[in-house]
């Protein structure tokens, strides 16, 4: 076995004389790298414990992430209450999946029916009322924090952003213009910018006395600057399509929007499905901008925990073990729009 | 009443009305939100107009690159930070193209573990949060960098520490603005001769010796003006003083640490367009050009990367222009850029949100259709000519 | 005879509806207040012994004790308040945009703040003196020996303009570099950007704690500046701004009265004191004239204490912090704490 294997190894990695060197640099390189990181992440860490005191071999100290865990999932959530959050996530997971694998015929009827009820449910469980113990939105925090803000802002960003990308192709000339300035503004402007902004003029430009929860202020201007990308996402696939789909369908005496929802868009989607999933990808790294006003997603909860005098020193750690779980979710997200695109590709042939 | 009917039965009136409804709304909305905001103002006794800008600022800035002081108005600040912006992201463009360009060549290149190690890089880069890439390096740069006793001495001129680079800075600037008027005429004119160059060779057929001239236009002047300069000027060269390097100009590690946040990430975006582009470019072309005896480092030059270039210049373009507004995640570190000086400092001392927020978008708008505007044009200049 | 009882009815009762409206002035926070069952109140992101949430969400520390008191107070109950933590940037316009009903966080008094961002400062609960902390290895002894230093500090506080304001007095050369958050700068000056954190004297006992090995890191004693502290609302509303000054004068004059947490049952019930008698509610309706129950004070002590004991708990001896009193004290005993009397 080893005798066949062996010599397709040699031949790649020292198959000439300049390949073996660079083979040899590399690996230098590579093991310089990465000796470091592995004892201090694996060999010299620290797993079992309670206390900072426990740490003492000099690699990470994990047992803060242990000690945090519950804070990094849910930020200040009740305890207690903490089954509702997963509750929220599988059913949220169980939705999708239903309607991703409900037969051809049925598909878009489980999707609206899943638009419909999911998003309400989901916020009655999470915030209460109806029975339900009411919590409110500043307990909420940590990873469950970051899929909120991501799901919900997205909620708001296709639809919108379906809309937009239609108005930019419409033939009335002023929806045009609208359209291309509303996305090219929030494309213009950095988004650090404007979940400041959203949070400091949203009180202002309502009528006084009405207040906006903090966290749907975030939601709200995240939602506004992602439906401005997506739109650009679902224009890409809106010009894919050949004119004569558009012109069949209104020779055939469709009207516009049937023509749009029944033709145009559901081949569109599917081609800026991919690209769709991408700029979702690019929402979930950008929650964590919210932590400029003061709310504890994931990256913030982990940011508040090294203030605690308790567990001073631990930025590696809590940094380390964020960061891997934004990789882990947005790594997955990323093969599935690679996934997607190589579907839609094979379809095409 | 029939002829009403009629008219909205066509097709032109009714989306007139359309868009006149839409328009009415949008102009309604905007009126109801102003409305709203200076009521809301006048009752929470918040002061409103741009008079703040001509205010003292009294705001230090560590890192200024204009003659900004804290004696200076608001509206100075407001440049330090646009200026300040513009830098990084200057730099950083220049910077992420290259490594980008190299990891998205080598993520194409034949040997396995290179192609590998590039795949990793860009799989780890593109799926974590810029903020992460920014602490990481701000709270890594300054670790790895020495107190200022111990600094790394280079040539006795310039001094690397945790406080940042210190340069010598020239005493009086003169010179250097003759030089720098004397660099840019020689690239003019090495543009112009270059330009009068192709034309002949279209006309005659005569190649004109444009390596020679280059050499000497786009280096040796230049050089030799940059010498000159530096020469006839005194030089504040920086001492240590107490707790730190006097004199000179310090590189602040804000400004490093955000440069290569910004390089690194980034540079795992351009990759994959470098990646894309390049894998667009038919295989016959590299087969055409082998088969004419171009060795494989000329072909990358002058036949993949020139046709690559025409896929790759729209989703290049998107990218600086995330640059651009990724360098607001300096704030995080107390880079002094736009959003951190004017959308913070100031927005503290004056509580002027709607005004200042307003001129730091614009700031973004304005530069963002500069880059695209550009962008548009050099795409149009390598665009495929058909003839 | 039934249309002139009906008439002299109406007439009563419009009589006592005026006279009470003529009392209370309107109140929609207050009103707000009390209609939504807990009062919102902007606290610091975290600063051990002025705001301070523990892993499970608990907030401790002075200006969170104020809060409480004025929940006690306006509500019956310290436990019916919920904290906002805000950082130096959005507190403002968070207090403005009426987010929150007043703010209880280390804030300076300052003119500017005052008169042109619709700010009104209630009273002042805390003495801050601005000073530096700064590694021992340096050998500074005062801020005057921080010539040619880096100094790291929050963007947008007073510390920022004092700090420079103090060194470009004495002609001193000091880089300043300006953070979005306390954290954050102190974070920078632990891994070694800077030579100094500054902040006040109290808030610097509080972040010590947050150094990696605070025992290296030394407090400059000498202050640069005054920063006085105390609660903040925005303008309007006067009743509301009444109650938020008088409950903090209530914290402060119950300590000088020498009413405690322990001792509230006893003197309301046998103090001669009228003071004494007329703040805890025994006599005269000041509870009532704001709107509020009779017992207020009575309530906001024996549920919170007064200054003195929540002083001593969050940042005084009693506590991590291990602050004395110094200007803090009553002026009576030789402090700066003062309160107008309750007449």
């Amino acid at each position: 076995m080893s005798a066949i294997v062996a010599p397709v190894w040699r031949r790649r990695l020292f198959g000439t004389p300049a390949t073996g060197v660079v083979t040899i640099l590399l690996a230098l390189a590579l093991a310089w790298l990465a000796i470091p990181i592995i004892r201090w992440a694996l060999i010299d860490a620290t797993w079992r414990g309670t206390t900072r005191a426990d740490c003492v071999a000099g690699g990470a100290c994990w047992v803060f992430v242990k000690a945090r865990f519950g804070q990094f999932m849910y930020g200040l959530y009740p305890q207690d209450q903490r089954w509702r959050a997963d509750l929220t996530g599988i059913l949220f997971v169980l939705g999708t999946a239903a309607v991703v694998f409900a037969p051809q015929r049925l598909r878009l009827k489980a999707g609206i029916a899943a638009l419909i009820i999911l998003p309400p449910l989901g916020i009655w469980l999470l915030g209460g009322g109806f029975g339900l113990r009411w919590i409110e939105t500043r307990e909420w925090g940590g990873l469950m924090l970051t899929l909120f803000i991501s799901v919900y802002a997205s909620l708001i960003a296709i639809p919108f952003g379906i809309l937009l990308a239609l108005g930019r192709q419409s033939e009335l000339r002023i929806v045009r213009l609208i359209s291309v300035l509303f996305i090219e503004f929030w494309r213009g402007v950095p988004i650090i910018a404007v979940i400041f902004l959203a949070s400091l003029l949203l009180p202002l430009i309502l009528p006084g006395g009405i207040g906006i929860d903090r966290l749907a202020r975030a939601v709200i201007g995240l939602g506004l600057v992602i439906a401005a990308y997506m739109a650009e996402a679902v224009r890409g696939g809106l010009q894919a399509l050949p004119p004569g789909q558009r012109e069949a369908a209104t020779a055939l005496g469709l009207t516009y929007w049937k023509a749009t929802g029944l033709i145009i868009l559901p081949q569109a989607l599917r081609i800026s499905l991919p690209a769709m999933t991408n700029e979702f990808i690019a929402l979930v790294k950008n929650t964590t901008l919210v932590l400029v006003v003061s709310i504890l997603d994931l990256l913030g909860i982990a940011q508040a925990s090294l203030a605690d005098p308790a567990w001073v020193g631990m930025n590696m750690e809590a940094y380390v073990f964020s960061g891997s779980i934004y990789w882990l979710i947005c790594f997955a997200l990323s093969r599935w729009s690679r996934h997607l695109e190589l579907l839609g590709r094979r379809r095409h042939r | 009443m029939i002829k009403a009917l009629t008219l909205l039965n066509d097709k032109r009136v009714r989306d007139w009305i359309y868009q006149i409804a839409l328009v009415v709304a949008l102009v309604g909305l905007t009126v109801f939100f102003v409305r709203n905001a200076s009521e809301n103002m006048v009752k929470a006794g918040i002061a409103s107009g741009f008079d703040f800008l001509w205010r003292n600022s009294g705001i230090d800035v560590p890192f200024v690159l204009t003659d900004y002081t804290r004696a200076s108005p608001i509206i100075d600040l407001f440049w330090v930070g646009v200026v300040n912006t513009l830098l990084v992201t200057a730099v950083a463009l220049v910077l992420a193209t290259a490594l980008g360009f190299i990891v998205g060549i080598a993520r194409l290149s034949s040997h396995w573990l290179l192609s590998t190690i590039a795949g990793a890089y860009i799989e780890f880069v593109r799926n974590i949060p810029l903020l992460f890439f920014v602490l990481f390096w701000y709270f890594g740069v300054i670790a790895a960098l020495p107190a200022p006793r111990d600094s790394v001495n280079v040539f006795g001129v310039a001094f690397l520490n945790n406080r940042g680079l210190t340069i010598p800075l020239p005493d009086a600037p003169a010179n250097f603005r003759w030089a720098l008027a004397a660099i840019l005429l020689s690239w003019l004119a090495h543009a112009l001769v270059s330009v009068w160059a192709r034309r002949r060779k279209d006309r005659t057929g005569q190649d004109a010796p444009m390596l020679a001239i280059g050499l000497v236009l786009i280096v040796i002047v230049p050089a030799l003006a940059a010498t000159w300069a530096s020469l006839a000027t005194r030089w504040d060269i920086p001492v240590l003083r107490g707790f730190n390097y006097r004199g000179g100009f310090v590189i602040i590690p804000e400004f490093v640490a955000l440069l290569a946040a910004l390089v690194t990430y980034t540079a795992g975006f351009i990759a994959e367009i470098v990646r894309g582009g390049i894998q667009a470019v038919p295989h016959g072309q590299v087969e055409a050009a082998s088969a004419l005896g171009l060795r494989p480092g000329r072909i990358l030059r002058l036949v993949t990367i020139p046709q690559a270039l025409r896929v790759m210049i729209p989703p290049l373009t998107n990218q600086y222009l995330n640059v651009l507004k990724n360098s607001s995640f300096g704030a995080a570190i107390a880079y002094p850029d736009v959003v951190s000086l004017f959308m913070g400092s100031a927005l503290n001392n004056t509580g002027q949100a709607i005004e200042i927020i307003a001129m730091t978008l614009a700031v973004y708008l304005v530069i963002g259709l500069a880059v695209s505007a550009f962008m548009n044009w050099y795409n149009a200049r390598i665009a495929l000519v058909t003839r | 005879m039934k249309t002139m009882i009906l008439t002299a009815a109406a007439t009563v009762a419009m009589g006592a509806s005026l006279a009470s409206a003529q009392q209370l002035a309107p109140s929609p926070t207050l009103d707000a207040i009390k209609a939504r069952g807990h009062i919102e109140c902007g606290v610091h992101l975290g600063l051990p012994g002025f705001s301070f949430a523990d892993d499970k969400g608990e907030w401790t520390g002075l200006d969170v004790d104020y809060c409480k008191a004025l929940a006690a107070a306006v509500l019956g109950d310290a436990k019916k308040v919920k904290f906002t933590p805000t950082s130096v940037q959005q507190r403002w316009p968070i207090l403005q945009s009426g987010q929150v009903d007043l703010l209880s966080r280390n804030s300076t008094i300052t003119f500017s703040r005052n008169a042109s961002l619709g700010l009104n400062f209630q009273g002042i609960n805390f003495y801050e003196g601005q000073t530096f902390i700064v590694r021992k290895a340096t050998n500074a002894k005062s801020a005057a020996d921080l010539d040619g230093a880096s100094v790291c500090v929050a963007a947008g506080s007073t510390e920022e303009k004092n700090a420079s304001d103090w060194f470009l007095e004495r002609n001193l050369k000091v880089t300043i570099t300006n953070f979005q958050k306390n954290d954050d700068a102190i974070a920078a000056y632990d891994a070694g950007r800077c030579d100094a954190y500054t902040a006040g004297v109290g808030a610097l006992a509080g972040q010590r704690a947050k150094l990696k090995v605070p025992g290296d890191h030394v407090i400059l004693t000498q202050p640069i500046s005054n920063d006085p502290q105390g609660p903040v609302t925005r303008w309007g509303d006067e009743r509301w701004q009444l109650v938020v000054r008088w409950v903090l004068n209530g914290t402060i004059a119950a300590e000088m009265l020498g009413v405690t947490s322990a001792n509230v049952d006893q003197m309301k019930a046998s103090s001669k004191n009228s003071e004494v008698r007329r703040l805890l509610g025994a006599e005269g309706n000041f509870g009532a004239t704001m709107g509020l129950s009779n017992d207020w004070m009575y309530n906001a002590i024996k549920q919170v204490g007064n200054y003195g004991e929540s002083f001593e708990r969050t940042v005084g001896m009693g506590s991590g912090l291990k602050l004395e009193r110094g200007q803090n004290q009553l002026w009576t005993k030789g402090g700066l704490l003062f309160t107008p009397p309750f007449q």
